[in-house]
């Protein structure tokens, strides 16, 4: 794994790519109308097409993808500028293999003008990046400490998804909490989200990478000294 | 002195030009301002001071909703262009008759420079009510009644209207004309006649009652009643208690008249009783059942499921290739990009293109699933009467409907699945308003009919000669002679002749295809089955709405139903 930005001898990675387009090719079965009439639209809401299922999906299994390639790239050993572009690159890969049902799903399944798949799009390589940092950093911590990392990564992963949902029930500020979770932003960009709220929405993942950064960096720092 | 003459001339001229540079409005809404809400009723404005050669806009404006909580605005132009000083007659569906109602008039800028506000509240009805032209007349206190120079011109404005009763006033052809109309569609018509007989009488009102050499007797009491010589086989007798005879009815169209053969003055309360309990009430032909039914037969495009899993199947083996393709035992340790990985971009990149080539306007996601029934009755005068219902699913949509030859705008009702957004803005032709997502919104559309075909049947009463205008091909043509029918080979645009044979009972019109039963309800209510001849043409396409922005399937059912001649005309 010591070789370049992207080496596909790792069959980890293989396997990575094969649950990433496999997961992302059923959620896409799901989007897909299962009405034949229009009838059956109007009785049944769950049969009406929604690229909310795919959308979801998508962010939520780039994610893993992500952080699973993110601690794969530990034995690197250190946050290195190699380090984070292999993640990034492995990220782009991730979503190279997602192009298709992208544009397909664009084309069938959201007509008009609607350009927001492209923000989901964005915002998808942004958790990426994000929850492979993560993982990269849970990993390192993991390996200083001589623990499994699989089961905290998973847990860190479905709360950053899962817990800041329930802050829709709430009035006020504290609502906004909500689009921390991926879930919440990608049904908010495919709701038609203004420029401001789609900056807003896919700056949040950029930041908290930024973050994450400057505290590993900061830890690194202490450690050294 | 000179001076302060011309001074004074000066000033009074000014003061005419300024007062007939002001423009005013005088509107009122409604039958004495009687509405019932969600239904349609006339507008009456009166412009005064208008410059020459004025253009500029009639607008209605309403309010749904709570006044203080952002209300839904609902505007109505009533007339744009060129306007004159005098009265502009409109027709208008009342939403929200709790809410005041304002009546602009706008400049061509879209500046107000006169306004009215009406308020309704206290005159709003829960359902439909008689109105009475003429003197009034004691009908249980529901009466409304109206000046004859106050009746709409528009057939659908006495859509609130339950019955009208006609006490011995003269009314003008137009009047006559929309009367005709509304009875035709569905409504209850009562003439007074007696010695007023021969100033209500007209030339429609012979047609919607034909009395034929009708005289005036004079009774023992000394009033004058109006001799039929006996009920005919198309009217029967309405009887009091005392089993004297009160009126003869007929039917017209899909409506009653009733004539009264004796004056409303001469008739005792007790009688007024017996003839309003003896009088059908008005009953337009509903479309809105078939609605539902109709709309959920439209197929819903859909890419087959296939494409999904040889999508992912082809992406799983262009990772299997990454991994396992060539390099190995090549000497290349750490194999990096190569034809592998060219390989599988090429293989995205194609599927990427496929999928757009794939994609065409009849497997798009359609957006918004239209429905629009029309029927039009063509008789001396006819009617179209419409509906169509709009489901929207998954996101928020703009829909606007054109009504080529139809004047009114469109009447949303409150059958929704959504909370819904009564915003809308309707011009003589057009019918703007938004669906929010999941939602199914119903429209009633009332007008004129288009004249589009004429027919002829020979005197041997084996071929009929059709002319149609219309440039759509028909789905289902019919020829009805006295109760037996005639399936004709479906009619295109021009003139063609069709043989007659086979003829079947008229009753198992039921039988054609989706739409029998609507046939059905049509030509029983419009007394096509009875006798006559008549012409039933069905044209039923669904296609993709061309010329629209939001991805839309549209299923327009179209039935013309023509009255003809006696065979051998």
């Amino acid at each position: 794994m010591n070789g370049g930005l992207l080496t596909f001898r790792d069959s980890r990675l293989s396997s990575a790519l094969l649950a990433l387009v496999s997961v992302c090719g059923v959620a896409f079965i799901f989007s897909m109308p299962s009405a034949t009439y229009v009838s059956e639209l109007i009785q049944s809401p769950f049969r009406r097409p929604t690229p909310i299922v795919f959308y979801g999906v998508v962010v939520l299994s780039i994610a893993f993808y992500a952080a699973q390639r993110g601690a794969a790239a530990v034995p690197l050993k250190d946050w290195r500028a190699t380090c984070l572009t292999r993640i990034a690159v492995q990220v782009l890969l991730g979503l190279l293999f997602l192009t298709p049902f992208f544009i397909y799903l664009r084309v069938i399944l959201l007509p008009g003008d609607r350009m927001e798949i492209l923000w989901v799009a964005l915002y998808a390589g942004q958790i990426g990046w994000l929850a492979g940092v993560a993982g990269h950093w849970f990993e390192i911590a993991a390996v200083r400490r001589g623990r499994e990392t699989v089961a905290v990564r998973t847990i860190w992963l479905l709360s950053a998804f899962l817990l800041p949902v329930p802050f829709r029930l709430l009035g006020g500020a504290l609502r906004y909490v909500m689009y921390i979770s991926p879930f919440s932003a990608v049904e908010r960009l495919h709701a038609g989200a203004s420029p401001t709220e789609v900056l807003t929405l896919v700056l949040i993942p950029a930041m908290a990478t930024v973050l994450l950064l400057i505290g590993t960096a900061l830890s690194a720092r202490r450690i050294r000294v | 002195m000179l001076c302060a003459s011309i001074a004074a001339l000066l000033g009074v001229l000014a003061l005419a030009s300024s007062a007939a540079g002001t423009p005013t409005l005088d509107g009122s809404i409604g039958y004495s301002s009687s509405v019932v809400a969600r239904e349609y009723a006339p507008v009456y404005v009166t412009l005064s001071g208008l410059p020459a050669g004025f253009s500029g806009t009639v607008r209605v404006i309403q309010y749904v909703g709570t006044l203080s909580e952002d209300p839904d605005l609902v505007i109505n132009d009533i007339a744009r262009g060129a306007l004159e000083n005098g009265r502009v007659v409109g027709t208008v569906a009342v939403y929200d008759p709790l809410n005041p109602v304002e009546i602009h008039l706008l400049d061509e800028s879209g500046r107000s420079l006169a306004q009215e506000e009406l308020n309704l509240r206290l005159f709003t009805r829960t359902s439909s009510f008689p109105i009475v032209v003429g003197p009034s007349l004691a009908l249980g206190g529901s009466e409304v009644r109206v000046d004859p120079r106050d009746l709409p011109t528009d057939w659908w404005a006495y859509e609130s209207v339950d019955s009208i009763w006609i006490t011995g006033e003269s009314l003008s052809s137009d009047a006559w004309e929309t009367v005709a109309r509304w009875v035709y569609a569905g409504g209850s018509l009562i003439v007074f006649t007696g010695s007023d007989y021969f100033r209500v009488d007209s030339p429609l009102l012979q047609e919607m009652f034909p009395t034929g050499l009708a005289v005036l007797r004079t009774l023992e009491d000394g009033t004058e009643s109006l001799d039929l010589g006996g009920p005919t086989e198309e009217m029967w007798e309405l009887a009091a208690r005392d089993a004297t005879v009160l009126a003869y009815q007929r039917r017209y169209g899909a409506g009653t008249v009733t004539l009264v053969p004796i004056r409303a003055g001469d008739m005792s309360e007790a009688a007024i009783r017996e003839l309003a309990a003896g009088v059908p009430s008005t009953r337009v032909l509903s479309l809105a059942r078939y609605g539902a039914t109709y709309q959920g037969e439209i197929r819903v495009p859909r890419p087959p499921y296939i494409v999904a899993p040889v999508m992912a199947l082809v992406l799983i083996g262009c990772a299997a290739l990454l991994r396992y393709g060539g390099g190995e035992g090549a000497g290349k340790p750490h194999k990096t990009v190569g034809a592998p990985a060219v390989l599988t971009i090429v293989c995205i990149v194609g599927l990427s293109v496929f999928s757009g080539i794939y994609t065409n306007r009849e497997k798009q996601l359609i957006e918004l699933y239209q429905l629009d029934i029309v029927v039009n009755v063509q008789q001396s005068y006819g009617l179209s009467i419409g509906y169509s219902a709009f489901f929207a699913y998954g996101s928020t949509l703009a829909v606007e409907v054109e009504r080529e030859g139809l004047s009114v705008p469109a009447h949303s009702l409150l059958n929704t699945v959504a909370a819904p957004v009564f915003s809308s803005t309707a011009t003589p032709d057009q019918y703007a308003f938004t669906l929010q997502a999941s939602e199914f919104r119903e429209v009633r559309v009332y007008g004129a009919p288009r004249q589009l075909v004429t027919f002829s049947v020979n005197a041997a009463a084996t071929h009929v000669s059709i002319t149609n205008y219309a440039t759509e091909a028909t789905s289902t043509a019919l020829l009805i002679v006295d109760g037996t029918m005639y399936r004709l080979p479906n009619l295109v645009a021009g003139e063609q002749t069709a043989r007659l044979s086979d003829g079947e009972a008229v009753q198992l019109i039921w039988s054609i295809r989706s739409y029998g039963y609507l046939l059905q309800e049509i030509t029983r209510e419009y007394a096509v089955q009875d006798s006559g001849t008549w012409l039933v043409l069905v044209s039923d396409e669904t296609a993709f709405a061309p010329g629209t922005f939001v991805p839309r399937k549209v299923r327009h059912l179209e039935v013309y139903v023509v009255a003809g001649g006696e065979v051998g005309s």
